[in-house]
């Protein structure tokens, strides 16, 4: 293995390049608030003086967060950049310090910048990006199959194409309208036997009142968990849903900070938490938050903002390496794209994404294709 | 890449002068020095000094749960797979933590040797290049800790802890003395190392407020959760949670019941740096800030601690990282650079230190 010596240490970030593409989906994801047909991505590289460079991306949600891409490129030319030159890819306590006091929230510009460090730090080590984040704690990642909001017969007969594909985790999509919900996941259950887990997403849909009654409704059908069934400002609500009702209900559009995690903590509000690290600000914080879950054991999901390539491949090293994570995680972005901007895809085989053991996050950006999905 | 040995190895070593806090008077510590030894040769170096009185370990403690079950459970494995070796040792063996950390050290040196970089960079980089330095002073007769105070201001130190808890009475004035000596521009911190019930704590701490101190540490037995958390309401005074946590499952419940304003971050006590940074992340979540105390090893703990200080933000306090001073010898060939209260955070790939190998041997050889 080819090692630098860092000891004296002098690799400068020399150049932040900032790239906005779309990546076209093989069919329309439908869910409570929003229907999408194509993303638009931010893809940044981080290249230091000597040469080697990461890649990052974000794929914010305009809808939720109120992030468009044209912003997050913005805040990252004007805001987040010139924080970074001239210093150590490394120095990430003080390079996120300098970044939060340049700009405040704008979590998924720094995602990307953050999915670029970390990159670029496994390049330059010349290692698996999993390494720097705790090494290989599980041999491959579990990955969960997402049914969007659709008619009971369409969802099980895509949830019984998917479990045949090897998907051993479902996620469906709910919030609409509760006995549609119902129906739906009582459909899936029955083509899909005892032995798939299910889980249930309303996105903030139901509010604390109306979730206890629907999930208590739903019990016999076997929920492995029911995710973010209140507002994502509503603690005092998810709280009140964990303490009344069986199945574990996880946290994910609540925690977008550390302090966030920390308060479903105090407040026994979630027995789950999503990491989603497109919308906390990249891995940096995916890996505080992570400790803050391990220390009062609470498991964990790494979730998605349905990234492409790069994205998925970056939270692909987090979930071979964190401890937390007792479920199949939400990294099946790639999957729904026609298309995308690196060289090799990530396969999915068998309800696993394969991460290939190569430097950095183990996908290669693809000039050509950077320029040919150009956001027109 | 695999660890293929693990070789522990244990002695003591007498310190300049006797260290008394209300735990115990040492005048000499055991110290436990590990080494992980992987298949290509490359070698890490971990050490540690425990104290009975503060943890339940003793050297010997620390050389049998290492060669019996830390070892077994750690050979074989890949030197990057830190979660699970963490993990590995937590399932070997229950609480024995500074067994456990000496070992996470040595991991680490041995990571940061295989990839060429200081252990800092693998730790959230240089977020600091120097850590600010506390001198930690023995409980001595007030006249005798103002001199010792005097002497170290006029060393470069510009914060000083005091170790209190025999005497509430005579504790008071020990802090008098100090702060009359020193002037008002030394930060001057206390430990009463558990000595009082709450009630005498809120009553001397009440009576501590004059003299202008950081913080009062571990006023309160480590168990007494709910008497730290009444302590620290009850007075103005900072208060911090040392021998109260030793996990980062009680740095929840110190934040749950917010039963202190500081941690005692001792990288040593918790089991490592590994989870030392768990720890930092809970903490700084919650708004409580942290500061790396020693467990006085000698320079390779020493290391450990200042490579943690220099690469975490929420580290705010001058650090008790001087273990090296105390010692009548050490068995590297050269410590770390002290100049003015500060260490120089070193840049050599690892913890930066190297292991005389013939001081070892004639250390550890029985004579």
């Amino acid at each position: 293995m080819d090692i630098y010596f860092l000891g004296g240490l002098k690799v400068k970030i020399a150049k932040v390049d900032v790239y906005l593409v779309s990546t076209p989906f093989i069919r329309p994801q439908k869910m409570a608030m929003w229907t999408s047909y194509k993303k638009d991505h931010v893809v940044v590289r981080i290249t230091t003086d000597d040469g080697v460079s990461g890649v990052g991306e974000t794929v914010p949600l305009v809808a939720e967060f109120g992030e468009p891409v044209t912003a997050c490129a913005s805040v990252i030319r004007d805001w987040l950049t010139p924080t970074l030159i001239g210093e150590d890819p490394f120095d990430t306590e003080r390079l996120f310090e300098k970044m939060e006091d340049a700009v405040r929230g704008h979590l998924f510009a720094k995602c990307a910048i953050d999915w670029a460090l970390y990159d670029l730090m496994a390049r330059t080590l010349n290692v698996p990006l999993y390494r720097l984040l705790g090494g290989r704690y599980r041999e491959k990642v579990p990955v969960t199959w997402v049914v969007g909001i659709k008619n009971p017969e369409e969802a099980a007969r895509e949830a019984l194409d998917y479990v045949a594909k090897g998907f051993k985790e479902l996620k469906l999509k709910a919030g609409k309208d509760w006995r549609g919900d119902f129906e739906r996941l009582k459909a899936v259950r029955k083509a899909v036997g005892g032995a798939v887990e299910i889980r249930i997403d309303p996105n903030q849909a139901w509010g604390a009142g109306k979730a206890v009654n629907i999930i208590k409704k739903m019990e016999p059908y076997e929920l492995q968990m029911v995710e973010q069934p209140t507002p994502a400002w509503d603690f005092e609500g998810l709280a009140r849903v964990t303490k009344s009702v069986d199945v574990p209900v996880m946290a994910d559009e609540s925690v977008r900070t550390p302090h966030d995690a920390l308060e479903i903590v105090r407040m026994e509000a979630a027995d789950i938490i999503n990491i989603k690290i497109g919308k906390i600000g990249g891995l940096f914080y995916s890996t505080k938050i992570n400790a803050i879950a391990e220390a009062a054991d609470i498991p964990c999901v790494v979730g998605s903002m349905l990234e492409g390539n790069i994205g998925t491949a970056a939270s692909a090293h987090f979930a071979l390496a964190a401890r937390t994570l007792k479920f199949a995680n939400d990294l099946i972005g790639p999957l729904f794209r026609a298309d995308d901007v690196v060289k090799e895809p990530l396969k999915i085989v068998n309800g696993f994404l394969e991460v290939p053991e190569k430097p950095g996050i183990s996908v290669d950006l693809d000039e050509a294709k950077l320029e040919l999905l150009k956001m027109r | 890449m695999r660890i293929v040995k693990v070789e522990p190895y244990v002695f003591k070593v007498p310190l300049v002068k006797p260290f008394r806090t209300f735990l115990a008077e040492v005048r000499e510590k055991d110290h436990l020095i590990v080494k992980l030894i992987a298949d290509d040769g490359s070698v890490g170096v971990g050490e540690i000094g425990p104290l009975p009185e503060f943890s339940g370990e003793s050297g010997e403690t620390c050389l049998a749960v290492t060669r019996d079950l830390l070892a077994p459970a750690i050979i074989g494995q890949d030197p990057f797979n830190v979660e699970l070796i963490i993990e590995r040792l937590e399932t070997a063996v229950k609480a024995n933590h500074l067994a456990k950390s000496a070992v996470d050290f040595a991991l680490y040196d041995l990571l940061g040797k295989l990839l060429q970089v200081p252990v800092y960079k693998l730790l959230g980089g240089r977020y600091r290049g120097k850590v600010p330095l506390a001198w930690a002073m023995g409980m001595k007769s007030p006249e005798l800790m103002a001199e010792e105070a005097l002497e170290m201001v006029a060393k470069g130190y510009s914060c000083l802890k005091l170790k209190v808890g025999l005497d509430p009475k005579m504790d008071v004035e020990r802090v008098k003395a100090v702060r009359e000596a020193v002037g008002e521009s030394i930060a001057i911190r206390a430990d009463a190392n558990q000595a009082y019930s709450p009630d005498t704590a809120i009553r001397v701490i009440k009576k501590l407020e004059p003299y202008d101190l950081q913080y009062v540490e571990q006023p309160v037995p480590h168990w007494d959760i709910d008497g730290l958390a009444k302590v620290t309401e009850a007075v103005d005074m900072l208060i911090m949670a040392d021998e109260s946590i030793f996990s980062i499952h009680d740095a929840v419940n110190i934040v749950k019941r917010e039963a202190a304003d500081i941690l005692n971050l001792k990288v040593g006590k918790v089991g490592g740096l590994n989870l030392s940074r768990k720890v930092a992340a809970f903490a700084e979540a919650a708004d409580v800030p942290c500061m790396v105390g020693s467990m006085l090893e000698l320079w390779v703990g020493t290391a450990a601690g200042v490579h943690f200080a220099a690469a975490t933000r929420n580290v705010s306090f001058e650090c008790e990282l001087v273990g090296p001073m105390y010692y009548t010898y050490d068995v590297v060939k050269e410590g770390l650079r002290v100049d003015e209260g500060a260490i120089e955070v070193p840049d050599k790939p690892g913890l930066g230190l190297e292991i005389d190998e013939e001081k070892l041997r004639a250390v550890t050889t029985p004579k």
